[in-house]
């Protein structure tokens, strides 16, 4: 009975997998295919011939690997700025007592029901006279403004549920604020920072409209581009376009790898406390 | 302690703000090199920026428009051209973007019609003179201009010559014994016999939905023999309901619905989808534009496709007025010049260079990728299909000059479209379509 039981929860679980994993199956399994053989009846196809080429494509053509530096830069720097901010902020907000804290809080918050593309053209008209257009940090800043709110949101959360008792030990110690923030509570809000870091890399990682209207040099574009370099005024090269997506989508899934059990921790610890 | 955390503090402030003056420095630095190029006038270094449509510069139009611009710079080596591409939408969108801010771009790609009318009305773009284009240098064909004339006045030279033509499959036709069809009549016919067998008898890309306004001019024109009514009709000059040809185009797309001509869950497909169903063998027809004149070249499509490729002219009406040699052909795309440029002179020698018949025009026909606005010699080594949609195009009686979507404002081309739209995926009347068309006039 147990041992049945067993076996039905495998098979539903492996099911659910499949589900999960199919899309990234379907992209691998197109990205060897010709642009002629997409839109066939058959879900997955096996390349008559695999379309290496598509790949080289990707790579020259799409000038994979300067985009890649780019996307690297910019999302690192946002994610570091992100996590200092956040970090902080939170930290002000749920442990400092001073005076409007929650009228700040609550217009912190307010950011998070901001999408990113309704700033789309006033930014791109401050930045313009700013001469912020064309430049990494056109793209960082803003960024990190819808980042950030969202950051705060879930740390402040997950500090909350942190004993006091710990930060009044270590103050009786003689440790700074500097040191508590830095040293006694990042530590201890890992999960949730590991969560804010891959959410804030998934969101700036993907990005494309704000970075198609700031940026005009192709020495600073960020890797959504190079999907762009083949496409044409009506149909576009579908197989390389593929390859590029799968060469995309690999730091994203190696990040999730590594991370995986520090984010499913993330979501849910400091729920319970509330 | 104490002193560390200063210490602390001041390293995390002074690497703070290092990292945002490194930055902003990042962005400064890029921009003053550009700045110093600009500087630059006659001999020295300059470097024009031309911001197009087509990102793909290694096929198709992107790879003729790069060939040309290599030629110049080749030709012109104090000249440096920045190329900025974008596809479609964003492209429309940035341009949008660097109008309202009148960003310095030198050459720009734009479509005629209601997008370039607002450049015009900005002051964005610089009049030309129509008169140093003509003769042999660039060879214009006749009536090419329409769209890109305002107020008597010449805001851009078209690239390219677009007109509708049906694409079909010679091999399925003869081994289920179909016609091509040179009547509407045999249109649906064809549609009637290849459903019967299971074949799909025509593509379309419903998902894009201007196939459809296209399709609509192209049958009022076979029922009036009146290129301007339908352009009248979206000017005011007349009423949809004042012209039964209106009403006969409708009932006509209602035959076609009720026919199944179009695949199976047309409504979804989109250009490429579309395109690949006919391409792999799946339709037996592909309702397009002369800019696919590549197919026959393109050897990414299978061998046995491209051999059995042909070109008809859309069928006439048994009761129409129209006649087959009358072309539902406009000039979409194009290419201006920028007024608020910091090189005119620079920029005006490159435009020239681009324009004239044996670059743009010569490139574009001589890689298939388009049929040019110019007169272009043929080279001899032509495809079939590329040699038919040239002797349609010369042979024409009359040409439109304007793509009645893309006729009004920019909401007249959502309105329009999506009246098609509903009317293909629900089970209108055409009486009701025509109050919808005349609707979305009114409304404009």
């Amino acid at each position: 009975m147990i041992a049945r039981k067993k076996t039905a929860i495998w098979i539903f679980f492996l099911i659910v997998a499949a589900g999960q994993l199919f899309p990234l199956i379907w992209l691998v399994d197109f990205s060897f295919n010709s642009s002629a053989d997409f839109y066939s009846n058959s879900i997955l196809k096996w390349p008559s011939s695999p379309q290496w080429h598509n790949y080289v494509n990707a790579w020259v053509d799409g000038k994979f690997l300067k985009y890649l530096g780019n996307s690297l830069l910019v999302s690192v720097v946002t994610i570091a700025l992100t996590v200092v901010l956040s970090l902080t902020l939170s930290y002000a907000f749920i442990r400092m007592q001073w005076k409007l804290r929650s009228l700040f809080y609550t217009i912190l918050l307010l950011g998070i029901m901001i999408p990113i593309h309704a700033t789309l053209l006033p930014n791109f008209a401050i930045f313009k006279a700013l001469g912020l257009t064309d430049s990494y940090f056109g793209l960082i800043l803003p960024y990190t403004a819808v980042s950030v709110p969202l950051g705060t949101f879930m740390l402040s959360g997950f500090l909350r549920s942190i004993p006091k008792e710990l930060e009044e030990s270590a103050l009786m110690d003689g440790c700074s604020i500097y040191r508590i923030v830095f040293q006694i509570i990042a530590p201890l809000l890992k999960p949730a920072l590991v969560t804010v870091i891959v959410t804030t890399f998934l969101n700036c990682w993907n990005e494309f409209i704000m970075a198609s209207t700031f940026l005009s040099k192709d020495a600073l574009k960020t890797l959504p581009f190079s999907v762009m370099n083949f496409a044409g005024q009506y149909s576009s090269d579908y197989g390389s376009q593929f390859a590029v997506m799968v060469l995309t989508s690999i730091p994203a899934i190696i990040i999730y790898a590594v991370f995986n059990e520090q984010i499913t921790k993330g979501v849910t610890a400091g729920a319970v406390k509330g | 302690m104490k002193r560390y955390s200063k210490l602390a503090r001041a390293s995390i402030l002074t690497l703070a703000i290092a990292s945002v003056g490194s930055l902003a420095a990042c962005g400064s630095d890029n921009g003053s090199s550009t700045s110093d190029n600009n500087s630059g006038s006659g001999d020295s270094k300059v470097t024009l920026r031309f911001f197009s449509n087509l990102p793909d510069r290694k096929s198709g139009q992107g790879l003729a428009e790069q060939t040309v611009i290599d030629n110049y710079v080749k030709a012109n080596p104090n000249v440096k051209i920045d190329v900025e591409t974008l596809a479609e939408e964003p492209f429309k969108n940035k341009l949008k973007a660097y109008m309202s801010s009148n960003e310095p771009l030198d050459i720009t790609m734009v479509h005629g019609g209601a997008e370039l009318n607002t450049l015009v009305q900005a002051g964005y773009v610089t009049e030309l003179d129509p008169k140093q284009y003509e003769g042999e240098q660039y060879n214009f064909l006749p009536g090419v201009y329409k769209s890109f004339t305002f107020n008597d006045k010449l805001y851009g030279l078209p690239r390219n010559s677009d007109y509708e033509v049906i694409y079909y499959n010679k091999k399925l036709f003869a081994d289920n014994g179909v016609k091509v069809p040179t009547t509407l009549g045999e249109l649906l016919d064809a549609a009637k016999a290849f459903r019967d067998k299971g074949i799909a008898p025509m593509s379309i890309n419903g998902k894009d939905l201007w196939s459809f306004g296209e399709m609509y001019q192209n049958l009022v024109l076979r029922y009036s023999g009146n290129q301007n009514l339908i352009l009248d009709a979206i000017d005011k000059k007349t009423k949809f309901a004042d012209d039964e040809s209106f009403l006969k185009a409708a009932q006509f797309l209602g035959q076609v619905r009720d026919a199944k001509m179009f695949q199976d869950s047309f409504m979804t497909a989109d250009y490429g989808a579309s395109q690949n169903m006919f391409t792999q063998g799946k339709a037996a027809m592909w309702y397009m534009g002369s800019w696919e004149a590549g197919m026959a070249t393109n050897e990414a499509l299978p061998e046995e496709f491209r051999q059995n490729l042909g070109v008809v002219k859309f069928p006439v009406a048994e009761d129409g007025k129209g006649t087959l040699d009358d072309l539902l052909a406009w000039n979409g795309g194009g290419y201006a010049m920028v007024s608020s440029s910091k090189h005119p002179e620079e920029a005006k020698k490159f435009f020239d260079y681009l324009m004239s018949a044996n670059q743009w025009a010569k490139t574009a026909w001589d890689t298939g990728a388009a049929v040019p606005a110019q007169k272009y010699d043929l080279t001899g080594s032509e495809s079939e299909v590329q040699k038919t949609l040239t002797d349609i195009l010369v042979n024409a009686a009359s040409t439109s000059g304007a793509s009645a979507i893309d006729y009004g404002t920019p909401k007249f081309k959502d309105d329009i479209q999506n009246a098609l739209g509903k009317f293909f995926s629900s089970k209108q009347s055409p009486e009701d379509l025509l109050s919808a068309l005349q609707t979305a006039v009114d409304n404009q």
